[in-house]
Parts: structure tokens; C-alpha cells; sequence
């Protein structure tokens, strides 16, 4: 379809200033992080490491980071895991209503209000005396990353042809061996992107965090909150850097492998 | 699993029965499947022959009846078990490894020696054409390759049955009758039987030692391609396989198949040989066909039909011309055929 | 044993089988998302008394009334901001090549992938008082104007997060439209703007709507973006919730507020799911062939 010139210059002079809206916002913390001064002036004046020294100087930010590095690794395993047999079970269902109806309960944590699932979480976790524990963390992430690695899962499970399985079986497979040699494989680039947006979803979860956080126990997001509400130093920008640089990867690494598992099932 | 030998297994099939929920798939089959011998199961979609299939090689449990292989009951064997030989109708070649190791795969389940292996392998690839594409993933090859690779693995093991599933359906015209010729030429040396799935009457003609006709769940007819053609027992298969004209008795629920060349037209009220029978006919239109004319008919009660002949009289030639269909009774078939309404 | 009783017994086993797979995910749903959540709003009818009282108060005191409102109308107007600004841009990457429609859609998912405490604090550097909006302001002899702390933030703060929510939908939509039949309208005798807003206007509603309401819903939810970037005299439903919570520990009044906010929240979505059920039934009856 044609479009006149006019028009065309109109729409790309509004994609450019949408564009720059939707995308400034994400870089422009990488820029300050690196300014000498000890306010966020923009464009900085000059450019300097310190902040970044100071940020893995002070232990109360380390030890979020770590806190948030292990939080998310257990909530990507512990949800891929049980992603990973909902999935499966979903598939074998024969009722397809009812493995739908099962499916859209899995669903549920993503389409209800965070703060709705954080004061009910508050209350369960200081009657468990979970507040401020690891495992109570983990719990608590695992139910908001769980819709992501059912769906990641699902959808990697309905791009592999059954027939498959019934090849392998017919060529003198036992079912274990078939599971491991030919379903497995063909799954696991679904299964890892699942973990990493897992570990994505736990990474930068704030709402949950601050209910459930203690003095003893804090993730970086956390910590950047209770920063923020009370100063502005190019600290936090290191900070957010670092964030936005370690799920960065994760997330193109996730897209790649799904993107070739789509590539490997249309042909 | 039997030692290998070179005549295949025979198949036995008694009263095998698959009922769903809602339908019957399959009614009552018994059918024996000779040691060796190339057949097909042909019927149109939905007719229960892919469900055969399933239920011989383990995918689908039987509702009734019994599966035997040389003999053996194999009802409870699982589907790894029973060392049938499968070629899936898009292949299922398994996108995750390559050509090489798909062909290896069953010999690797079978816990086989390395070497013995790659040798086995090497010379599946030689004989499918595919030397020096060992290395490729399935999804690099064409088509037809994919195909000769899915044969290769479901041979490779040497099984003493192989079942094929439509395995044909999704390449070209071309490529098919090669393939065709190609499956047939693999089935005279490796001397199996084959068990041959497809909707498609022609194909089933060129490949097989003998055809089961299905139609809703039931066998109409087993029979060699010549027997089909010419003594179909049922107005399904004289339809099903091959052209014919269906001309309804007066009296009965019994109608003449009539092949297009084993009938005769006739100027109206001309005189009819001896011992032959006729039904007014109206010639809708002739096409010349360089090999002879072949015309198309309407009868009386709207049906219409196909006539081969070398030549007709000039009085014969146009469009809507009324003529004498004749035939001689006992070159034709007679089959029970309810009135339409 | 009878070959039947057996054959019954591996049915049952095969649907059963399944189910238990279900369970360790099930269990964690249930324990640490449907019990709190049913658990919240039971305390909404039963703390501090049994009754109403709570529900009487979120939707009896003016206070409440004027954050309930705002929070409408804070959605609303991003809502808006999303549709005015995502739908030319969604049109522009159907009918742009393919390698700038991948570009358009990559700069759609960067904020996607960003924290949101990250863009939140970027806002705030970018609206503070000194910051990059008013320093510009300043060089053209402008301002400053006060943006940080402000129900203009929180708007600007929200229409940021919520555009991709906007623009994938409407974008799949506009995608799946059938563009001769642009083409069948000019040759029919319309003129460029009415074959556009005839055909393809209409045809690209259910995305639209889709957009619209996630955009809404997802609005009437937010805190960590209110809560930043505005003022606690401008806040908004969630942040009544937390303070209401965390602050007070007062768990039935907090409780009545999610509910409210929840049922707000299930009946758009059920709108959403009509809407799309509906837009599914336009693409079958268009005949785009199936399995």
C-alpha cells in the first residue's frame, strides 16, 4: 500500500520522538554512571570509575547483589523445574478443557495487581516467620516466575512434533530413553529461555521484595528503592547499570534460543 | 526380536476392533498380511486405514481382537518391542541430530558395537544416494532426501515388517513416482513385507502385490490391482479404483459396473450383438485423446459415465447426442446397489 | 484379574498420571498465591469486626473516593497518551520494510527487558528540577517547570511503562490485516483517508481494545511508579493498599481496597478475553485456513 509523502514524514517524525521516548529512559543511567561528579547532571562533565569502586566497596550494595544473584538462580531452577512438569502434565492431559482450565490457574500470578499478591503474602510470611528468609524470597518470585517458564515451556513443547516420540519408540526406544535422547533435546532451548526470564522476572522484582525484605536480607532492586526515596547519588546509576547489563544478556540469550528452537520446528 | 531372514514376517490380524468415544474406527478386521508380500491399505481419508497402522505398530491400543507376527500374539508388546520398521508420513526424522545419527539411532538403542555401526550407516547412506550428506541436519535436506533418510532408518535394523504411512504425501508428482519406483525396487531386494498406507488409487495400483479396500472402519475388498479392476465386489471400490459407468438394473438393487473399455456406443435403435445388454444414454461430449476417443455420459437417472473407444460413427460426434451404451454381461461386474433416491 | 478391569485400571492410571506432575506447581500456587490472596480478602470481611465496616470506608470517605478517582483517571490518561501516540507508530511498522519493522520492534522491547526500577530512576534523573528536561528548558529560556513529585510525572512514568503493552497488540492486529483491502476500497472510489479510516481504522479495533485494556488495567495497578515519581498527596490505589498494610497493619481495610481493585481488574479482563474471542471468530470467518 502506498502512503503519501506528507504522511510519511509525519509518521516517522512521530516514530523518532516515540522511539527516543521508549528507549532514552533505559540507556541514560549507563552514561551517569560513569560521570566524576556526585550529582546526576546530564551530559556529565567529565568521566570516572568511582562509582562503580564505591558500589563494590560498600557491602550493604554487594550483598544485595549477591542476595539477588542467588535469589534468582533458585527461583530459575525451582520454577523451570515445576514449569517444566506442568508443562508435560499439560500435554498428556487427554481432557483438553480441563488441561486448559489447569493451564489459565498457572496463569493466574500474572494477571493479578502485584500489591494484591503482596499484602496477602505479607501476612502469610509474618504468621510463617518467612519474612526476611531465603526461601521465603525464592517462594515468593518462583509464584510470579512460574506463568513465564509454563508458557516458554508450552509453547516449546507444541512446536515438537509427538511423532517423534513415536519414531524413537518404533526404532527401539524404551519410553526413559526416548524422554532423554529425543523429547528432552528438543525442549531444552524452550526450558533455558523459561529459566532466564525466571531469573529476569526474580532479578528485578521489586513490589513482593519490599514487603517481604528484611535489614538482614535485601535484593538490589530493594536496595535501590530505599536509595532512591532518600538520595540520588551516581551510585545508584552503577547500580542500575549493572542490572540492566546482566539481564540484558540473559534476555537476548533467551530470545536467540528461542528464536532458533522456532527456527528448528518450522522446518 | 527373530533372527533376520529374508521373506519378512507375516501379520495376522483377527477381528481387530478400535472404538472411541464417539465413532468406531475400525469394525471387525481380520486380514492376513503374507510373508513378503507388498500391500496396501487404501481408502479415502478418515476410512480407518492410518488407525491400522497405528494399532500394528503399537502407537494405539486395540478395543477387541488380536495382532499376531509369525505366529506370536503382540497385542502387549510395547511399540520399542515389537522391532516393526515405521516411515511416518512427514518423516519424523528427529531435527536435533543429524542424518548420520537419526540412521544410528536404532542400532545405538540396540547397544551395537561403534564400529559396526558406522559401517551399517555409511552403507545405508551409500545406498540412498545420500554419501558425503552424513554430517547434515534434516532440516538442510530436501525433501525427497528427507525421505530417503526416514526409509534408511526404518531399514536400517532390518525389521521384518515395515509400515508406511502416507509416506509420499507431501512431495511432488515427479519426485513421487520416482520415490515410488525407488520403494518398490527396495522391496524386491530386501525381500520385507510392507505395509503401505495412501489415499491414492494410482499409487496404490503401481506399488503393490495386493490392495485391502477400506471404507468406514471395514475392508470392502483384498484383492491384486487386476482383481479390483475387474471384479470389483462393491460399487465403493468399482468407484474408488479406476473409471466406470454405473448403470442401475430395472428391477433389484443390482447395477452393471461397467469399465469405460468394456463398453460400446451405439446409434439408437441400431442393432445390438448377440447376448449383449443396453441402457439409452445421452454422449454429454467426446475428447480425443490421441490414443483412441473417450466420451462422457449422462444416464437416464442422472449419473453420469466414461466410454474409451478407437472410433465412433460421424452420427455419434457432438454435444448431447443420444446413443446406445452395450456391454457383454460377462465382461462387466454386478454388484448390490441400493436405488438413489 | 479380567483383561477389562485392566484395561479400566490403565485409563484411570494414564489421566491420573498426569495430574500428579501437576502437583509441586499446584502446591507453591496454592500455598504462596491463592490461600494469601483468598486470605486478604477474608480479613476485608472480618477485621477488625465482621461486616462491611471496611468496604463502607474505602468507598465512604472523600480521601478515598479522590485516590479511587485519580487512579481512574491516571489510567485513563495513559491509556489515551498509549493509543494517540502507539497507533501511528504501530501503522508505521506494518508498512515499513521488513529490516525497520525488526527495528521498531526492538526499540518496542527495550523498555520490555529494562527494570522497572531502572526507568523509574530514570525518570526521576531526567525530571528532577535540574534535571534533563528543565536544564533544556532553561537553555531556550523555559522554565523550570515542576515535573518530579508531580500527577504529570506519574503520567509521564506510566505511559512510558505501559506503551509496548499498547503497540504489540495493536501491532499484531494491524498485521493481520489484509491490506488489498485497502487497495479494493480505492479502486471502489475512496479516497486515501477514507479507505483508511472505513477499513482499516475499523478492522484494527480488537487490538485497539486488547491494547487499550491491558494498558488500563495494568495502569490501575501501579506503585512503584506513583510512589517515585509522584507526590504522597497525588497517590494512587496501590499506594493506599501499602500504607494502608505496611504502614497501619491495617489488614481489612487494605484487604477491601484489593478487592475492589481486583474486581476492577477481572471484569476488564474478561471484556479483554471477549474482545478477543471475538476478533478470532472475524479471523476464522475471513478464512484463513486451519489444521
Amino acid at each position: 500500500m502506498r502512503t503519501s509523502l506528507p504522511t510519511k514524514i509525519a509518521l516517522w517524525a512521530l516514530a523518532v520522538v516515540v522511539s527516543a521516548w521508549l528507549v532514552f529512559p533505559s540507556i541514560i543511567v549507563i552514561p551517569l554512571s560513569f560521570t566524576d561528579k556526585a550529582s546526576l547532571v546530564f551530559p556529565p562533565s567529565g568521566w570516572s570509575p568511582r562509582w562503580y569502586e564505591r558500589f563494590f566497596s560498600n557491602p550493604a550494595w554487594t550483598m544485595a547483589l549477591g542476595n539477588s544473584l542467588l535469589i534468582g538462580l533458585l527461583v530459575a531452577v525451582l520454577a523451570t523445574i515445576l514449569g517444566t512438569l506442568a508443562a508435560f502434565s499439560l500435554r498428556a492431559l487427554r481432557n483438553r478443557s480441563l488441561a486448559n482450565a489447569l493451564k489459565l490457574g498457572l496463569l493466574a500470578p500474572m494477571i493479578m495487581p502485584g500489591i494484591i499478591i503482596a499484602i496477602g503474602l505479607y501476612a502469610l510470611f509474618l504468621k510463617l516467620g518467612w519474612v526476611g528468609t531465603l526461601h521465603g524470597f525464592v517462594f515468593a518470585h518462583t509464584v510470579l516466575a512460574l506463568p513465564f517458564t509454563v508458557i516458554a515451556i508450552t509453547v516449546g513443547l507444541a512446536g515438537f512434533d509427538a511423532q517423534l516420540e513415536q519414531a524413537a519408540l518404533s526404532l527401539g526406544a524404551n519410553p526413559l530413553s526416548t524422554f532423554f535422547w529425543v523429547t528432552l533435546p528438543n525442549v531444552l532451548p524452550s526450558m533455558i529461555s523459561g529459566a532466564l526470564f525466571a531469573f529476569v522476572t526474580s532479578f528485578d522484582e521489586v513490589l513482593l521484595s519490599l514487603f517481604i525484605k528484611s535489614p538482614y536480607l535485601n535484593t538490589l532492586p530493594v536496595l535501590m528503592y530505599s536509595s532512591v526515596t532518600r538520595n540520588t547519588d551516581p551510585t545508584l546509576a552503577a547500580a542500575a547499570t549493572l542490572i540492566m547489563v546482566i539481564t540484558t544478556v540473559l534476555v537476548i540469550t533467551g530470545l536467540i534460543l528461542s528464536g532458533r528452537k522456532k527456527h528448528a520446528s518450522v522446518l | 526380536m527373530p533372527a533376520s531372514s529374508n521373506r519378512g514376517a507375516e501379520i495376522y490380524l483377527d477381528g481387530v476392533t478400535k472404538r472411541y468415544p464417539t465413532s468406531l474406527a475400525l469394525d471387525d478386521i481380520t486380514l492376513h498380511v503374507r510373508a513378503g508380500e507388498f500391500l496396501t491399505l487404501l481408502g479415502p481419508s478418515g476410512s480407518g486405514k492410518t488407525t491400522l497402522l497405528n494399532l500394528i505398530a503399537g502407537f494405539i491400543e486395540l478395543t477387541a481382537g488380536s495382532i499376531h507376527l509369525d505366529g506370536r500374539r503382540i497385542n502387549d508388546v510395547p511399540v520399542h518391542k515389537r522391532g516393526l520398521g515405521i516411515v511416518f508420513q512427514h518423516y519424523a526424522l528427529f531435527p536435533h541430530l543429524t542424518v548420520s545419527d537419526n540412521i544410528a539411532f536404532p542400532l545405538t538403542r540396540r547397544k551395537m558395537p561403534k564400529e559396526q555401526i558406522r559401517e551399517l550407516v555409511n552403507a545405508e547412506l551409500a545406498t540412498a544416494g545420500l554419501s558425503g550428506y552424513g554430517k547434515r541436519f534434516p532440516r538442510e535436506l530436501s525433501g525427497g532426501q528427507q525421505q530417503r533418510v526416514a526409509l534408511a532408518r526404518a531399514l536400517v535394523f532390518k525389521p521384518e515388517v515395515l509400515l508406511l504411512d502416507e509416506p509420499l504425501g507431501a512431495l511432488d508428482k515427479n519426485l513421487r513416482e520416482r520415490l515410488q519406483l525407488e520403494i518398490r525396487r527396495i522391496h524386491r531386494e530386501v525381500g520385507r513385507t510392507f505395509v503401505f498406507v495412501t489415499h491414492d488409487q494410482e499409487e496404490a495400483l503401481t506399488l503393490s502385490d495386493r490392495i485391502a479396500v477400506f471404507n468406514e472402519g471395514r475392508i470392502e475388498q483384498v484383492g491384486t490391482a487386476q482383481e479390483l479392476y475387474e471384479r470389483p465386489v462393491s460399487l465403493f471400490v468399482a468407484e474408488f479404483i479406476g473409471e466406470s459407468t454405473v448403470v442401475p438394473e430395472t428391477t433389484g438393487d443390482m447395477a452393471w459396473v461397467i469399465r469405460p473399455e468394456k463398453a460400446k456406443l451405439l446409434e439408437p435403435h441400431s442393432e445390438v450383438p448377440g447376448g449383449c445388454l443396453t441402457a439409452d444414454v445421452m454422449i454429454q461430449q467426446s475428447v480425443y485423446l490421441g490414443s483412441g476417443w473417450k466420451h462422457e455420459i449422462v444416464l437416464p437417472d442422472n449419473t453420469t459415465g466414461v466410454v474409451r473407444s478407437d472410433r465412433i460413427p460421424d452420427s455419434l460426434h457432438g454435444v448431447n447426442i443420444p446413443a446406445q451404451l452395450t456391454w457383454h454381461p460377462s465382461e462387466v461386474t454386478r454388484v448390490s446397489a441400493p436405488k438413489r433416491t | 484379574m479380567s483383561l477389562a478391569s485392566e484395561g479400566a485400571r490403565r485409563r484411570t492410571w494414564s489421566t491420573v498420571r498426569p495430574l500428579l506432575l501437576l502437583l509441586p506447581a499446584y502446591a507453591l500456587l496454592i500455598g504462596v498465591f491463592a490461600y494469601p490472596v483468598l486470605d486478604s480478602m477474608w480479613r476485608s470481611v472480618t477485621e477488625p469486626t465482621a461486616g462491611w465496616g471496611n468496604y463502607a470506608w474505602a468507598l465512604g470517605s472523600s480521601g478515598n473516593l479522590a485516590v479511587i478517582g485519580r487512579t481512574f483517571g491516571n489510567a485513563l490518561f495513559a491509556t489515551m497518551v498509549c493509543v494517540v501516540l502507539g497507533f501511528p507508530f504501530a501503522y508505521l511498522m506494518v508498512i515499513s520494510a521488513p529490516r525497520t519493522r525488526a527495528i521498531l520492534i526492538a526499540i518496542t522491547l527495550v523498555p520490555f527487558w529494562t527494570s522497572l526500577m531502572i526507568r523509574t530512576f530514570a525518570w526521576i534523573v531526567i525530571l528532577q528540577d535540574r534535571g534533563i528536561v528543565n536544564s533544556l528548558l532553561a537553555g531556550i529560556g523555559l522554565g523550570p517547570l515542576e515535573l518530579l513529585r508531580t500527577n504529570t510525572g506519574v503520567l509521564i512514568g506510566l505511559a512510558h511503562v505501559l506503551m509496548p503493552f499498547m503497540i504489540l497488540p495493536l501491532y499484531a492486529t494491524m498485521n493481520s490485516i489484509d491490506l488489498r483491502l485497502i487497495m479494493a476500497a480505492r479502486s471502489l472510489g475512496a479516497s486515501p483517508f477514507s479507505a483508511f479510516w472505513r477499513i482499516f481504522v475499523p478492522l484494527s479495533v480488537p487490538g485497539l481494545a486488547a491494547g487499550s485494556l491491558l494498558v488500563f488495567i495494568q495502569a490501575l495497578g501501579f506503585y512503584i511508579t506513583p510512589a517515585l515519581l509522584g507526590s504522597p498527596a497525588d497517590s494512587m490505589l496501590a499506594q493506599s493498599i501499602y500504607s494502608q498494610v505496611n504502614g497501619l497493619l491495617a489488614w481489612g481495610r487494605g484487604g477491601a481496597l484489593g478487592v475492589i481493585l481486583l474486581t476492577v481488574t477481572l471484569v476488564l479482563l474478561g471484556a479483554v478475553a471477549l474482545l478477543i474471542r471475538i476478533g478470532h471468530r472475524r479471523d476464522v470467518s475471513v478464512g484463513i485456513p486451519g489444521q
